[in-house]
């Protein structure tokens, strides 16, 4: 493996089970939540991942994180084969890998006061320090995710905090131990613009100064440009397209890429093709398609698209796309 | 057009070891019938501490101190537990900030939903759990995965839940707490239509709260900004976008991140919120207003009307006017 890349995932698969019919009738239906998924982050590189609710980008993550076991493929990091590695061993790599999680509420100890939260890595991973400096390392950090003083936010617990307060705290919890990697998953969703320009560039600075790498979930197409060297777009469990985030974002070649753009940057494409885009009903990841996964809801299908599922092909300069029309689509759009 | 609610100069204060946080002081703002009003502000502003003193939903060491919050006439903060148990989920209901909140892991969210239908409602169990499957769909899920628990669901699809169990007895009002901020553009448009559909078939009131400033003004009828506790302007949407007179609602419009100029540095507005724990009697956005004057760290400014429907809280005009 080449020694620039950090993180590589291979043909990562998760299905679930999922139960359905009447009570008489169970039928049990498998849901393809990540489908042979590819992907290498360099060192130093963030990844952004974007994509519909349920499309699989937080599985991707807690399988990478290890704290989901895969249905197949292989996740290596650092040149280690995290899918064979014992617990202990696991263990160890925690230190360097960290998680933000989605939901704030969900992830912090309700009986545990901020600077227990915050000390609980340390004391597992930093033995050496003396308690002063920890308690200096704790507050640091919470200042450093914009809460001044720090003695005010401290000794309170989780319910004692709004909701961006509290996933500023994750945000700090994930940073303290200073990780190589960070999964971070819609880690400023709760956030306000001006709170979160700090909490972007306190993490931009962190890459400057030790080369964190990251995996940057994000539906906010604002955010992902503004931290994102690469942009991996997943549709239904699968990778459509992926590449520099400026192809991304101003020059898509996916047609479902196009869609997510176009709802902030191009209105009039969004309303000229809203009735498709905009889809009633879940999405329907129960059955591998025969066809490519997008034709219930693409505007540019073409007939080969019911039949035929595309292949991921490089458009050159790192940008690949998953699309039987995309030269007939740069064609029409340029 | 008629009040669904108003609250008058509420205010709640949270005890803590180093004295009392003034998280919400004395905001009045009101909501009509049909109406979507936003209520934006930065994170820890007391969004809302606003929408759980509305619901009474507040627990020591926080308490609603002042005010009072009529619904339909009705003053809320005055109502008995069991008034109150009528009121939730058929007259008023809430999609709190995380889905996970509103839900119970250890049960299947269908069974959730369908228990506050039979609660409320004087449905039989079978029609309840017709209506959960069709509240599921609307919000963009398999109806038939009503038997799943809350953890088998993405993270969207549990706010989406949380929203479909909002609406599960056809309230009047409802109190959206940053309940589409996890969610993609494509899905979050789909909610946001869904609301606004309803809100037409049915006439509901909205109270949305967010930080996402484009997404608010492009739905609200009225927007209401907070800063550190207090309100400091409330108007129309075109008003706001046109004519914000209060330099915190100035600041927060150019602080928008522009994606068609990435490589703009996003800038945040200077300085950080004050701490609300014994605040002193200021304007509290003195410490970054570019205009503050004297009087500004001494006296709080009113929040009053400067033109039909149009409140502000500053000192600045009437400074320039005389
Ligand atoms: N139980 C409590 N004790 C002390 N302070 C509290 C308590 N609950 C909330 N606060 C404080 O009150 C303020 C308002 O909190 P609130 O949750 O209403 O903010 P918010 O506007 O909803 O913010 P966000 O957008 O981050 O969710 C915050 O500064 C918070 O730290
Ligand atoms: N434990 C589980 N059991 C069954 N199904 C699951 C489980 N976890 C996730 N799923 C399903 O897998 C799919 C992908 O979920 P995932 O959480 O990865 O989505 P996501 O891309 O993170 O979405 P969101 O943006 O809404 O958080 C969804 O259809 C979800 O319902
Ligand atoms: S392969 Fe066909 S259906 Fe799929 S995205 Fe491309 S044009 Fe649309
Ligand atoms: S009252 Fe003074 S400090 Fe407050 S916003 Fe107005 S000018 Fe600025
Ligand atoms: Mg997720
Ligand atoms: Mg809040």
């Amino acid at each position: 493996m080449d020694n620039s890349v950090l993180l590589k995932v291979n043909l990562l698969k998760k299905t679930f089970v999922k139960k359905t019919g009447t009570l008489l009738k169970r039928k049990k239906t498998d849901v393809f939540a990540v489908n042979n998924v590819n992907f290498e982050i360099r060192k130093g590189e963030i990844l952004g991942i974007i994509g519909e609710s349920g499309c699989g980008k937080t599985t991707t993550a807690r399988m990478v994180m290890r704290l989901m076991k895969e249905t197949s493929g292989e996740v290596w990091f650092d040149g280690v084969d995290l899918c064979n590695l014992k617990e202990s061993e696991t263990n160890k790599i925690r230190k360097k890998m960290q998680m933000i999680f989605q939901d704030p509420y969900d992830t912090l100890n309700p009986g545990m006061r901020v600077v227990d939260i915050l000390m609980e890595p340390l004391n597992a991973h930093e033995k050496n320090l003396e308690y002063q400096e920890k308690v200096k390392l704790v507050k640091e950090a919470i200042e450093s995710i914009e809460l001044k003083p720090a003695e005010d936010y401290m000794y309170r617990y989780p319910h004692q905090l709004s909701g961006g307060q509290r996933q500023r705290i994750a945000i700090a919890r994930a940073v303290i131990l200073k990780p190589s990697f960070i999964a971070a998953d819609e880690p400023t969703s709760m956030l306000d613009v001006s709170v979160r320009a700090g909490i972007l560039n306190l993490l931009l600075e962190l890459r400057k100064k030790m080369g964190l790498t990251m995996m940057f979930i994000t539906h906010d197409l604002s955010t992902a440009s503004y931290m994102c060297d690469r942009i991996a777009v997943m549709y239904q469990g699968r990778i459509v397209e992926i590449g520099p985030t400026q192809k991304i974002i101003h020059a898509p070649s996916h047609p479902y890429t196009k869609a997510l753009v176009s709802v902030v940057k191009d209105l009039n494409y969004f309303i000229k093709n809203r009735e498709r885009l905009i889809f009633d009903g879940e999405v329907d990841a129960t059955r591998e398609a025969v066809g490519c996964p997008f034709v219930t809801r693409c505007p540019h299908q073409e007939s080969v698209c019911h039949s035929k599922s595309p292949k991921i092909e490089s458009l050159g300069n790192s940008h690949e796309v998953a699309c039987h029309c995309h030269e007939d689509l740069l064609e029409r759009t340029s | 057009m008629s009040t669904v609610l108003s609250v008058e100069n509420l205010s709640t204060f949270f005890k803590t070891d180093k004295g009392i946080a003034k998280a919400v002081e004395n905001v009045s703002f009101s909501v009509d019938e049909g109406e979507m009003l936003g209520l934006i502000g930065e994170s820890g502003c007391g969004k809302t501490t606003v929408a759980q003193s509305i619901l009474r939903l507040i627990e020591y060491p926080g308490k609603v101190v002042a005010g009072s919050v009529y619904l339909n006439g009705k003053n809320l903060l005055k109502a008995t537990d069991s008034d109150l148990t009528g009121l939730r989920w058929r007259e008023i209901s809430v999609i709190p900030q995380s889905a996970m909140n509103a839900l119970n892991p250890v049960y299947t969210v269908g069974d959730q939903i369908i228990e506050a239908i039979l609660l409320h409602d004087n449905v039989n169990k079978k029609e309840a759990v017709e209506r959960t499957k069709k509240l599921l769909e609307l919000v963009g899920i398999d109806g038939e995965r009503w038997k799943s628990y809350p953890h088998e669901f993405s993270g969207g699809m549990k706010q989406r839940v949380a929203i479909a169990m909002a609406l599960a007895c056809n309230p009047k009002l409802v109190i959206s707490d940053e309940s589409t901020t996890g969610l993609d553009v494509l899905t979050q448009a789909q909610v946001i239509s869904l609301i606004k559909n309803l809100q037409k078939k049915m006439n509901l009131s909205v109270i949305l709260i967010s930080h996402d400033l484009p997404m608010v003004t492009s739905i609200c009828d009225r927007i209401a900004i907070m800063y550190a506790g207090n309100l400091v302007e409330w108007a129309s949407t075109e008003e706001i976008l046109k004519n914000a007179e209060h330099p915190y609602s100035k600041a927060l419009l150019n602080a928008t991140p522009d994606l068609s100029n990435p490589e703009r540095e996003v800038t945040s507005i200077p300085g950080s919120v004050p701490n609300l724990v014994n605040i002193p009697t200021c304007c509290r956005f003195h410490t970054r207003c570019p205009y503050a004057f004297d009087r500004c760290r001494q006296e709080t400014p009113e929040f009053k009307e400067i033109k039909p429907g149009h409140y502000v809280a500053c000192f600045l005009e009437e400074e320039q006017n005389g």
